[in-house]
């Protein structure tokens, strides 16, 4: 959380920076504006009682990291647009790229938002042809950049994960056409690492 | 409460009315049918500095949260308490009940250099206003 906020701040205006990252075991985060007795109570009854509970700078809802694919994109997002809009460009393009592979996917159609991620479908999320949600993701908007930070469930699909990496970050490259940074810079790991302190601090996740 | 046509308008989309001492701040109509519902509002405190172009709250609405900016410098003297409790004021009225804090500018003339609402309308018909993705 702590670098998908550093790369938001400081990748340069009008580049992109795509990344994957694992988690050490088993997590929650939550929407910036959630409640994080709520985000606790559902981890607990998810069986994730222990785990860290961590509040995003995303929107959004209470996401188990439990053996979910996860990935973050930092994109120009220059003009005020809808986020919804944005949203359903993000699944289109990781539509494309998963349709390459054999894979096919449906972006959702308008519908409710739930507390928990994958509870149901939201909005514009990618799901198998059955209905099942493969796909969801939360979105920040700041000084003309947009963060998207994505959760999608590998065992719906059973593509590798080496395969399904160069999936999103075809699609995404392709929807996206602008210069797009391949590693993290020196300056944007320094800020993480100030930054992951306000992640482990209650003052942020406990703050509503 | 404010009336559109005696605000002024940053390219951020922000308004701010300025009356007497006081600098009344939101978000216009077009932000907020951009951002859809609003859910939640986190305002600056009251007592704090802000100055013209900073990020000093968000909004967040389905799956999504937005940095909003001062349109002018001050400090903050009040913030809409009711939005705690309906954030849906900023789509329902976003000059009326759904303004965000109040500022005792520093300066009541730097509001004086954004936009008007007739340069302000003209700036949502050009590409740099709005877009696609």
């Amino acid at each position: 959380m702590a670098l998908d906020e550093a790369c938001l701040d400081l990748a340069p205006a009008g580049t992109g920076f795509l990344r994957f990252y694992d988690w050490a075991g088993p997590a929650v985060t939550f929407g910036l504006s959630q409640s994080y007795a709520m985000a606790a109570g559902m981890a607990q009854a998810k069986g994730l009682a222990g785990a860290p509970v961590v509040r995003r700078i995303s929107g959004g809802g209470v996401v188990f990291h439990d053996g979910d694919f996860t990935f973050s994109i930092v994109f120009p997002w220059e003009r005020l647009t809808s986020a919804l809009g944005v949203y359903e460009c993000m699944h289109v393009a990781v539509r494309q790229g998963l349709k390459a592979c054999g894979i096919e996917t449906v972006v959702a159609g308008p519908g409710q938002a739930a507390d928990a991620c994958f509870d149901a479908p939201s909005p514009f999320d990618l799901v198998l042809p059955d209905g099942r949600k493969l796909l969801g993701g939360a979105l920040r908007r700041r000084a003309g950049k947009g963060l998207y930070q994505g959760s999608l469930r590998p065992e719906l699909i059973g593509l590798p994960l080496e395969a399904l990496r160069e999936a999103v970050v075809r699609g995404i490259r392709e929807r996206w056409p602008c210069p797009w940074a391949d590693e993290p810079q020196a300056s944007w790991l320094e800020e993480a690492e100030r930054l992951r302190a306000k992640y482990l601090s209650d003052d942020w996740n406990r703050r509503r | 409460m404010a009336k559109p046509e005696h605000c002024r308008y940053a390219k951020s989309h922000e308004w701010v009315c300025v009356e007497g001492g006081s600098a009344v701040v939101g978000v216009s109509d077009y932000a907020q049918s951009e951002m859809t519902d609003v859910v939640y509002v986190d305002l600056p405190k009251v007592g704090r500095k802000v100055k013209l172009g900073e990020s000093c709250g968000t909004v967040e609405s389905v799956k999504a949260a937005f940095d909003f900016y001062s349109p002018v410098s001050g400090e903050v003297t009040a913030v809409n308490e009711a939005l705690a409790k309906d954030p849906a004021l900023v789509n329902r009225a976003p000059f009326e009940g759904g303004w965000f804090f109040k500022v005792k500018p520093e300066n009541p003339k730097e509001a004086e250099s954004l936009m008007d609402l007739a340069q302000y309308r003209e700036f949502l018909k050009t590409p740099a206003a709005h877009g696609s993705h």
